[in-house]
């Protein structure tokens, strides 16, 4: 590289190890200073470019998005069609039949997998919630637990069922488990199901109830141990297994 | 398909501000590249299959922002934003000096031509190199290294005030 090269790559990309060995080498009398002074004009470049990112943006996207998966590309077209047709039917007949038979617990299952669509991306949370503001949140929803047994990574009050509610995701061996706490939902009874292909658990806890979901329920059982070590015994009612 | 979907809102928060920033400073409008980087999620989801790696999905996303900014720009005018109300990153920490200089670095960035701005926003907001550069854009290696050249050749003359000899030829 001669000394009109290295002025030209200067200004191509200043950070390219060729440059930086040209200016070790002085192909031009003030290599080391020209490079200097580019670099200097690279991080005002690159600093300049960092405009900040809106806050709510990725959560904006990801509550755009779709809540099924897309079908694979690989497979027929046919085929996506017909899964599509028997899934309509299959839910359609399974609604129907739900709505005229719904329980409170029911009521509850379904009004929480929907919700679980609204807010996606909780699950991909992977830092902790600090566990001064989890106890915060619940002892203003009217619970006192010892949360230093709850492993939070989301937390948020949502309306579930008619009520606020408090929704909270937890980390499990088998990947996310979401857990809502409701205040006020002295009906509901303990119950294992699959709906729409998630796993969940309900059962009364405290005042209300407790709905956990997930994509398998090989957690739920630890998940469940945590919640009554962590409840005040004092206010919690009794209700687990 | 929880996996599916946790996978991709992590991708998703990997990669927003790097194709946020790409779509602002295509479009200089806040919203419009809100609207651009919702879009071009919108259809990597469809398409989630073929996206392997990060750097591969980078790539395609930012070449949909490309296409998209291309069509909407047709039939909306974008207002021009008060760059000055723009705030750098915490971590740039800048002085009241050094946030004058960003402000006019800024103003430059956005008075350059888009065929110069495009792939200096590939390099630098991207991280592609000239050969991945010409691959997006359609062009020859060394017509992205021409352009690059000129972008920032352009830049040192908007900020600088004086034109050196060897650059003025170029401009």
């Amino acid at each position: 590289m001669d000394c009109s090269e290295f002025e030209r790559r200067l200004l191509i990309d200043p950070e390219s190890p060729d440059v930086a060995i040209a200016a070790r080498q002085r192909v031009c009398t003030n290599a080391p200073s020209q490079l200097a002074e580019a670099m200097v004009f690279e991080h005002r470049l690159r600093a300049a470019l960092q405009i900040d990112v809106p806050q709510d943006l990725v959560q904006r996207v990801c509550a755009s998005l779709p809540a099924a998966a897309p079908a694979a590309s690989s497979a027929p077209r046919w085929r996506a069609f017909a899964l599509a047709a028997s899934l309509m039917l299959t839910l359609a007949a399974s609604f129907g039949l739900w709505m005229s038979q719904q329980s409170p617990t029911e009521r509850l299952i379904q009004a929480s997998v929907l919700h679980l669509a609204h807010e996606p991306f909780a699950l991909s949370r992977t830092g902790r919630v600090p566990h001064t503001l989890v106890a915060r949140m619940f002892t203003e929803s009217g619970l006192r637990l010892d949360v230093a047994a709850l492993d939070v990574s989301y937390l948020n009050r949502c309306p579930l069922d008619g009520q606020l509610s408090m929704h909270i995701v937890m980390p499990g061996k088998e990947g996310p488990v979401t857990v809502f706490f409701v205040p006020h939902a002295a009906a509901i009874e303990r119950m294992d199901i699959h709906a729409a292909m998630v796993a969940v658990r309900t059962m009364p806890f405290a005042s209300g109830a407790l709905v956990m979901l997930a994509e398998s329920n090989q957690d739920f059982d630890r998940i469940e141990d945590a919640w009554h070590g962590a409840a005040d015994t004092d206010r919690v009612a009794a209700g687990g297994r | 398909m929880l996996n599916k979907r946790t996978q991709f809102d992590q991708l998703v928060r990997r990669l927003t501000p790097d194709v946020y920033r790409f779509a602002y400073w295509l479009s200089r409008d806040e919203s419009l590249a809100k609207d651009l980087v919702q879009e071009c999620f919108l259809r990597a989801w469809r398409s989630l299959d073929d996206l392997r790696d990060d750097k591969a999905a980078k790539a395609w996303l930012l070449t949909i922002v490309r296409r998209e900014h291309a069509r909407l720009f047709e039939r909306k005018t974008p207002p021009i934003d008060d760059i000055s109300e723009l705030v750098i990153e915490d971590q740039d920490s800048p002085s009241a000096f050094d946030l004058s200089e960003v402000q006019e670095m800024r103003d430059a960035i956005g008075r350059i031509e888009t065929k110069y701005r495009e792939p200096l926003l590939l390099q630098l907001v991207g991280g592609f190199t000239c050969d991945e550069i010409a691959d997006q854009l359609g062009l020859t290696t060394a017509a992205v290294m021409t352009q690059l050249f000129r972008a920032r050749a352009k830049l040192k003359v908007m900020l600088r005030g004086d034109v050196q000899g060897n650059v003025h030829g170029l401009l």
